[in-house]
């Protein structure tokens, strides 16, 4: 199978680099972020993925290892130092996004890559009402018609378990609503990726379970492509199918979920299982 | 009055003025986009028309004749401050008849009657930017207008239909230029901007504490934002008519009467006049 988003080498660094540090050959020997030489912070270093439609791949990690880089160079709001991300469907993949102009970068994380932020107001302006949130997706892709748009957002919030706030201002809504809107936001296209950054962070239980099970069933019936970033295990174990460890901006260990969490290789991956599950 | 002679004539430096018809060449080069220049200091406050009349003065020539108006009415203290100002350093003829004016500057309001070839309609704009409601960073703003990224304007006029079933927006209703940039036409009124579709003046605005001018040339395409279910409206005066000319095909303003009774009136004074001479003219005939 062809994979929808393929990801190779993708780097970040905050810091100019030295000799010691941009030499690919030697990342095995620095185990921090920042060059113990130069001080270069490298978020992310040479990063490869596969994504398949309709999977969904958890990324862990502690904080700082590397996973808001990783989600904020795919949502294209950042630009990587090195590397490329190639979408199937968006030029016959033969280009990777980060060529695309400002324009079609817009275009990009309008349609085809959605993200939904952990701090929704990242993702939704609480001003306005959530079905227009919803709606302001539709509108800069040109759609000029309200009864049609408001159709779609209606049906989308409803399905999120949303129903009658629709023009209610989103700032009103609780902290788990306002996830679900950021949901619904970024169904609207039929995306053929969502990023979700730690989607239920911060959510009370009862909320965070349900929040999940809308997440899994959109998925099932969309049948988007995610990359899942948690520190939750457990949302690892309800949602995604493979995940990746990264550490220091690196994969240090990858594999299925069950593979994980049973017997983890990686000596950095037994110690974030064991301090989840105690 | 005469002039007082230690100006120099439209009491601008000719060094300003070319500045100021630098700029308004640009403007009028490309359609509603806003091109900044050095806004001087004029003996007006900044915030009450110093913009258009900068404008104004750099452009008026002898033979040029003026009309100044504000809300639609020629007796109004700006106008008549701004109009005397004028005079005072251009000794230029002045009249309250559209029709006559080669360089009419105003606030709010287009003569009910339009714009003919030849005529140049300066208005004074407070906030230049369409997108300053969203985004108060005027570099991203600027990369929006260059991108065409318009979508939360769009969006603010969704909500306005959510909360009223039709867009009630008042003045500073956005309109595209030509399919390209969109422009904030200030506080003129939803009734006024058909008036620029295809308008055969040119229409100029400054905006002199903001310090930017942008234009519509001749014969641009003017589009008020509107949807396909809810397309633009201008505002509607059920039943109402002028007490004065019963005109009630003009855009009205609402008073009071001293019994508390509510009467409409024409916002054009120099228009209201013209319909009621036109009234005693046919009583006569």
């Amino acid at each position: 199978m062809k994979p929808l988003l393929s990801i190779r080498k993708l780097t970040k660094r905050f810091g100019p680099g030295c000799e010691q540090c941009v030499d690919e050959s030697r990342w095995g020997e620095i185990d921090a972020n920042a060059c113990p030489n130069c001080g270069t912070v490298w978020a992310l270093r040479g990063l490869d993925l596969d994504l398949f439609p309709g999977e969904i791949v958890g990324i862990v990690g502690e904080s700082g290892a590397g996973k808001t880089t990783l989600v904020d160079l795919l949502s294209l709001a950042a630009v990587p130092d090195y590397g490329a991300a190639h979408l199937a469907n968006w030029r016959g993949g033969l280009h990777s996004i980060y060529s695309a102009s400002d324009q079609e970068k817009r275009h990009l994380s309008n349609v085809h890559i959605s993200t939904v932020y952990q701090d929704a107001s990242r993702g939704l302006l609480m001003g306005i009402s959530s079905g227009g949130n919803v709606v302001e997706r539709l509108l800069a892709s040109g759609e000029r018609c309200i009864g049609d748009m408001r159709a779609r957002a209606q049906y989308l919030l409803d399905y999120m378990e949303l129903q009658g706030l629709m023009d209610v201002r989103t700032g009103r809504l609780s902290a788990g609503m306002k996830q679900r809107v950021q949901i619904a936001k970024a169904l609207v296209h039929r995306p053929s990726v969502i990023l979700f950054d730690e989607p239920t962070t911060g959510l009370d239980v009862s909320v965070q379970a349900r929040t999940l099970d809308l997440i899994r069933k959109a998925q099932r019936e969309h049948g988007f492509a995610a990359l899942l970033v948690t520190h939750d295990w457990n949302v690892l174990r309800l949602l995604a199918t493979r995940a990746l460890v990264l550490k220091a901006g690196r994969v240090i260990e990858r594999g299925t979920v069950e593979q994980l969490i049973e017997d983890p290789q990686a000596p950095y991956s037994q110690l974030l299982i064991h301090s989840s599950t105690t | 009055m005469t002039p007082a002679t230690s100006l120099p004539y439209a009491y601008l430096d000719e060094f300003m003025k070319a500045c100021v018809r630098k700029a308004v060449l640009k403007a009028v080069c490309i359609p509603g986009y806003q091109v900044p220049y050095v806004s001087e200091e004029v003996p007006i406050a900044r915030g009450f028309g110093s913009g258009g009349l900068q404008i104004t003065l750099s452009l008026i020539g002898a033979d040029d004749v003026v009309k100044v108006f504000d809300e639609g009415d020629d007796q109004t203290v700006n106008a008549v401050n701004l109009r005397r100002f004028i005079v005072d350093v251009t000794s230029n003829a002045t009249t309250n008849d559209p029709a006559e004016a080669t360089l009419i500057q105003s606030r709010h309001r287009i003569p009910e009657e339009g714009l003919r070839l030849g005529q140049i309609l300066v208005l004074q704009s407070a906030f230049p930017d369409a997108l300053r409601f969203f985004e108060t960073n005027e570099a991203v703003a600027r990369r929006m207008h260059a991108e065409a990224d318009y979508s939360k304007l769009w969006l603010r006029l969704y909500e306005s239909i959510v909360d009223n079933h039709e867009i009630m927006i008042g003045g500073r209703y956005p309109v595209l230029i030509n399919g390209r940039y969109v422009l904030d036409p200030t506080h003129v009124p939803r009734w006024d901007l058909p008036k620029l579709h295809d308008c055969s003046g040119i229409v100029l605005f400054g905006a002199g504490r903001e310090k930017r001018i942008y234009a519509i040339p001749p014969h641009s395409r003017v589009e008020p934002l509107g949807f396909t279910d809810h397309p633009f409206r201008v505002e509607r005066f059920e039943g109402a008519a002028c007490h004065l000319c019963g005109s009630s095909h003009s855009f009205l303003t609402q008073f009071w009467r001293d019994d508390g009774s509510p009467a409409w009136v024409c916002s054009d004074s120099n228009w209201c006049e013209k319909q009621r001479a036109a009234l005693v003219q046919e009583a006569n005939a």
